[in-house]
């Protein structure tokens, strides 16, 4: 009781000095760089009360700063759901170009895992799917976000991590075991393809029956992807396949994504892009599987005002009353 | 005409919604200066702005700040070398290298305008979608459509070639190159 007394203590410290010094370096810095992102979407799904519906789904601030030639700071904080939900998304330190052409990380990041959007490149209009982060389901958490320190080295051919985390999700530095999670990403390139794995184990708390992360309870955690990007004439593919064990919860999923330029033979900035995604979030149980394909299209209006047509759906037999089409808006300051 | 939303509960649905409240009696004040509602021509779209704690003010104030200190200090010329993991970010650079060329008033704005799209939309799928800081040289950048430009290359054509160049890493090429001469 004393020693957890103790250790929450130190744990407050560790949090106010690791804040102290990003403030100090963003003090120092020579050039920051603020901006805001605000997303409002228009959608429509014949099964909910009301068809037809709006909502401004996310705004982002950002502070971007480069404290010298070699090393920056970012901190991110998302305001979500019509601006009720917000927090600290993300605050790290980065070192550049150190030996063996590789940077160090320290703070909270999202984990090097894959691919972290996998709908699409710049912001989906969907991002609640099974795979994506920020969804409820915990074992994917660990693609989230983490407080840790990681290093990468970038080659020509070669690129790898690792890192080491603590704590138990965003904002949450403290977790109810003495174990830390490890991290590792290797990525080999030919040409214009590249093929990767990734890998994450350590301990988690618990999951409850809502689905939710429990405080208590520590369950080891294990995940491994095989990722493989490619780039095809004005295509980008990517896809990822995905496993993960969160104590005795089994799940897995794969996705392909392809981003179309459609630049130079339709309209000038306009893109398509089209995702075909399969999750199956408790393996044990067979019925449970989602089979989701999304098409999308992006035009760029002007510099800042992004317009997006999302078409969502469901190929489950059971679950294609919640196809979905969507319309939105984006604004960057 | 409204009646107060004070106490409201939200919403239910998917109803656009941004509330006003607060928990902390020093932002009381603040009330009679913003509406509490403001309905649109939607119907029932409602605006509430939801202030329940003192961190995100803090960190709004926070960002404000820095945006001033942005504005008074910003730079005239294109930075050399900019690493950076914002899209946002990426976007107002790569505008700055339009703006520069357009501001010669050597070539026509229209043509020139958003010719950096692909190149952008190339940089977020490969490297932001995987969590790296992308590298962009602006000055070179700026160099290679000018050039490009002047040697009479269509805008299609001048498209293709950042997206090419930026997967053969020749910017980064060229930025060394100019740096040992």
């Amino acid at each position: 009781m004393l020693l957890n007394a103790k250790n929450n203590t130190r744990m407050q410290w560790l949090k106010y000095l690791a804040w102290s010094m990003l403030l100090a370096a963003f003090v120092y810095a020579g050039d920051i760089k603020p901006s805001v992102e605000v997303e409002f979407n228009m959608f429509y799904n014949r099964n909910y009360p009301q068809p037809l519906s709006f909502q401004l789904r996310e705004a982002k601030l950002f502070l971007d700063a480069d404290i010298s030639e070699r090393s920056a700071a970012l901190i991110e904080y998302t305001m979500k759901d019509n601006l009720i939900r917000s927090q600290l998304e993300r605050a790290y330190f980065t070192q550049h170009e150190l030996p063996f052409n590789s940077q160090l990380t320290l703070g909270q990041f999202r984990n090097p895992f894959g691919y972290f959007d996998p709908f699409t490149v710049s912001h989906s209009t969907t991002k609640s799917t099974g795979l994506a982060p920020d969804t409820l389901m915990p074992e994917f958490k660990l693609r989230d976000l983490d407080v840790g320190l990681y290093w990468e080295s970038q080659g020509e051919a070669v690129t790898f991590g690792l890192g080491v985390t603590n704590g138990n999700g965003i904002n949450n530095l403290k977790d109810d075991n003495n174990f830390k999670d490890f991290v590792g990403h290797a990525v080999v390139s030919f040409g214009e393809l590249q093929v990767g794995v990734n890998g994450y184990y350590g301990r988690k708390n618990s999951v409850n029956n809502d689905g939710s992360v429990s405080s208590y309870s520590s369950v080891e955690v294990m995940a491994a992807g095989l990722e493989a990007m490619a780039y095809v004439g004005n295509a980008t593919i990517a896809m990822e396949a995905l496993v993960r064990n969160y104590g005795t919860l089994h799940s897995a999923g794969s996705y392909l994504t392809m981003n179309y330029d459609l630049s130079s033979f339709l309209i000038p900035t306009l893109r398509s892009t089209t995702r075909l995604e399969v999750f199956d979030p408790d393996t044990h149980v067979p019925t449970d599987e989602s089979v989701q394909w999304a098409q999308g299209f992006l035009y760029t209006i002007s510099r800042g005002y992004l317009a997006k047509l999302e078409f969502v759906l469901n190929l489950e037999k059971y679950r294609r009353q919640g196809n979905e089409i969507f319309f939105e808006l984006e604004y960057e300051l | 005409m409204y009646p107060p939303c004070e106490g409201e509960k939200p919403s239910q649905g998917f109803l656009p919604t941004i509330t006003l409240k607060s928990t902390n009696s020093s932002f009381h004040f603040f009330h009679r200066f913003i509406p509490l509602r403001l309905h649109c021509v939607l119907g029932n779209l409602r605006l509430e702005l939801i202030f329940h704690m003192k961190l995100p003010l803090f960190i709004i104030l926070f960002f404000g700040c820095l945006c001033a200190h942005h504005v008074l200090y910003a730079q005239d010329q294109l930075p050399e070398k900019v690493h950076t993991s914002i899209d946002k970010i990426l976007d107002d650079h790569l505008a700055e290298i339009e703006n520069t060329i357009i501001q010669e008033k050597e070539f026509d704005a229209r043509t020139v305008l958003l010719v950096t799209v692909p190149l952008e939309n190339f940089i977020e799928d490969v490297l932001f979608t995987i969590n790296r800081p992308a590298v962009i040289y602006p000055k070179v950048i700026c160099k290679v459509i000018r050039d490009q430009f002047r040697q009479g290359k269509s805008r299609e054509e001048i498209e293709r070639m950042l997206v090419t160049m930026q997967k053969q890493n020749k910017f980064e090429k060229l930025y060394a190159a100019e740096r040992q001469k």
